[in-house]
């Protein structure tokens, strides 16, 4: 039986490819090209602008050179004497900054923290876990396995009043200190069960004689953890890091309410949400600030795409 | 270097009993091989001996000190594994030098160590190359390498030729013995192969089933196995096995057409030997001879005008193939013997060379 397509079979088999191609990436682009429209552009279906504006970037990114208007009577407040000049430039300052619009670099940075110290701490615990789990022989081993994933089972719309009421129990939810504590432990718990299973995974990958064989050469299992399964690891450890990375960035549940009160902790996709119910909703500020979020997300999945390969352990074995 | 003794070695996977008991003594400096057939508990053993398995029953020592409970990177043993276990990521210099780097031993000693080696054992060209741009035979080298760079007190081998075709393992065989010769460390060497055990070993330890069957010099296995086991598993072609029985009356053991009278061999007590008992005659397959070329020998066993049924030209050696009753019997002659399959010849036997067995038991009857 000839297994050669026939120009009909290739040309459908491209055109269903390009369908579900575009209708993955359409609303990218969608989010793209607003962005990059003037105000009397929005309506126009055309996902090409007509002229490219990049104002609602510089805004966001705080490079906008427009000078901005001081209202009638803030002018009228300044030219009182009564007022130092120390306090007519802070006032100035203040209403000539654009930071109020939509802090951006504030709240990406935020979320960059975030994000790293979960995608740091949840890798190094899950490495330890999944060495764990994969190489080591104990009573329980596999109901641990099967139930490290039981956090998935649970919504977490149904977690997160219990969540934060134990947050308050423990005092960790009375300050800004603490209840960035719980919601990092809250973002570890949603990450490690992924990270231990990608990694679980992979360490079954890699021969246990490597390791008896540093064992004999007279290194402790620990030690031969950290010379020889860690560095045979790397590929997979970022994938993990950079995979806990983007839950983290992306989430929104647990921080829309962890951190309601504390509008300076915001992370990006907790002001996206603000901004869209602001006074600042404007679309193309919207999109920019969407395509802004979006974009370490792409970066990093770009990344990751080049280290989910295995091939680390060619000829240290017999196959 | 050091002595390791193994007392009541007892190793249990859940039900399964796959070391049941065992007992041996590694004299200092000795190479012990453990040789026999896949599954009869010998790789587990040494990775008892190595750590790397739990001990269930008995005790493992090393020198003085019993190593039951100690760590493997404690024990202060080398280890060559069947399946290389290079460490991919490193360099061959690097893999060579990583145990030494957690002794502390100076840089300066540990360059002149692995010179030594890599002089020893032609990796100078390869130092800078990882393991995956390597041959089979020169990952098997580096292997070795890593292994003897070490001055360990018991150096293990696990079938490091196993993997390697027959003329690489040949040499490398030769390999290992002149590098023996040259340290004389105590080593523990496991292999299925019998060829290997009997070239390499000092001792040579047969074990099947998670027992000992027989400890010895390879020539005492070879010439005086305790068992049809270890008679059959030694030696290559096998020990021919003829199935026979002992007439009292006649004092003499029946094969078949042939008969073999029991005062040929003053050596076996007759006494040992019921009337009518089923009995296995062991004859290797290079202890026939031609008569028309065998040296003189006294009293010699003789057996005329055998048909031969089969001829395999060997280069220097032949083998034949005669019928003893229902019995095929293989028999090694030399160049100066041209036979051909339907000819007809006497061939003899050395009655020392001849061996009985209990045919139920298996036990040599000595």
């Amino acid at each position: 039986m000839s297994l050669k397509r026939t120009n009909f079979q290739r040309v459908f088999l491209l055109g269903a490819v390009l369908l579900v191609l575009m209708f993955s990436i359409f609303p990218f682009i969608q989010i793209l090209s607003t962005s990059l429209k003037y105000q009397v552009d929005w309506g126009n279906p055309s996902l090409i602008p007509a002229q490219i504006n990049l104002d609602a970037y510089k805004e966001l990114l705080g490079i906008s050179t427009e000078e901005i208007e001081l209202p009638e009577t803030i002018k009228i407040m300044l030219d009182s004497p009564a007022i130092s000049e120390e306090q007519r430039a802070a006032i100035v300052k203040k209403f000539k900054s654009n930071a109020n619009v939509f802090p951006f670099g504030r709240y990406m940075l935020n979320t960059f923290v975030i994000a790293t110290l979960t995608a740091l701490l949840s890798t190094a615990i899950a490495t330890f876990a999944a060495y764990a789990l994969s190489r080591l022989k104990f009573k329980g081993r596999s109901a641990f396995s099967n139930m490290v994933l039981f956090v998935y089972m649970v919504g977490g719309v149904l977690l997160m009043v219990p969540l934060y009421q134990m947050s308050v129990s423990v005092g960790l939810a009375s300050s800004v200190t603490g209840t960035l504590i719980s919601l990092l432990l809250i973002y570890l718990v949603q990450t490690l069960p992924v990270a231990i299973y990608m990694l679980g995974n992979y360490f079954r990958t890699i021969p246990f004689s490597l390791e008896e064989a540093a064992m004999i050469d007279g290194y402790s299992r620990t030690e031969a953890i950290f010379a020889i399964i860690i560095p045979l690891s790397r590929p997979m450890l970022l994938t993990v890091m950079i995979y806990c990375f983007v839950i983290a960035w992306n989430e929104y549940l647990f921080a829309s309410v962890f951190l309601k009160q504390y509008h300076d902790f915001h992370t990006l996709p907790l002001a996206l949400q603000t901004l869209f119910t602001s006074k600042n909703a404007i679309w193309d500020r919207i999109m920019a600030a969407s395509m802004l979020t979006l974009l370490p997300v792409i970066i990093a999945f770009t990344v990751a795409n080049r280290f989910i390969s295995s091939g680390g352990t060619e000829g240290g074995v017999k196959e | 270097m050091a002595q390791v003794t193994l007392k009541n070695l007892v190793k249990k996977y859940d039900e399964d009993i796959i070391v049941k008991g065992i007992n041996l003594e590694v004299r200092d400096g000795e190479f012990i091989v453990l040789v026999g057939p896949s599954g009869c508990g010998k790789s587990t053993t040494l990775r008892m001996i190595a750590g790397l398995e739990d001990i269930n029953e008995g005790s493992v020592s090393i020198g003085e000190r019993q190593v039951n409970d100690l760590q493997p990177h404690l024990r202060n043993i080398a280890m060559v594994f069947q399946n290389y276990a290079l460490y991919p990521h490193k360099t061959v210099r690097e893999n060579i030098i990583f145990g030494l780097k957690k002794t502390r031993v100076s840089k300066e000693l540990i360059q002149e160590r692995l010179s030594t080696i890599a002089t020893m054992l032609q990796l100078e060209e390869l130092l800078d190359r990882k393991p995956a741009d390597l041959s089979g035979g020169q990952r098997q080298r580096v292997a070795m390498g890593r292994a003897l760079v070490r001055d360990a007190d018991v150096y293990l081998f696990d079938e490091p030729l196993s993997n390697l075709d027959a003329k690489l393992r040949h040499h490398m065989r030769t390999e290992i013995a002149k590098i023996h010769q040259t340290m004389k460390t105590t080593s523990i060497y496991v292999t299925h192969d019998q060829v290997e055990a009997m070239t390499l070993g000092d001792r040579v330890v047969v074990m099947q089933n998670g027992l000992i069957e027989q400890v010895g010099t390879p020539m005492e296995i070879y010439l005086d196995p305790v068992n049809v086991f270890v008679a059959t598993f030694i030696g290559s072609p096998s020990m021919n096995l003829i199935p026979a029985t002992y007439n009292k009356a006649e004092d003499k053991i029946n094969l078949a057409e042939l008969s073999l009278p029991m005062s040929m061999l003053p050596d076996i007590g007759a006494e040992r030997l019921a009337d009518g008992q089923s009995i296995l005659v062991g004859i290797r397959p290079d202890f026939f001879e031609d008569k028309r070329f065998a040296n003189s020998i006294e009293n010699s066993w003789m057996l005329s005008e055998q048909e031969i049924q089969l001829v395999e030209p060997l280069g220097f050696d032949k083998e034949v193939s005669f019928m003893i009753g229902e019995q095929t019997i293989k028999a090694r002659l030399d160049l100066r013997s041209e036979v051909n399959i339907g000819d007809k010849i006497t061939l003899e036997v050395d009655p020392s060379r001849i061996l009985l067995f209990d045919a139920e038991h298996g036990r040599r009857v000595s």
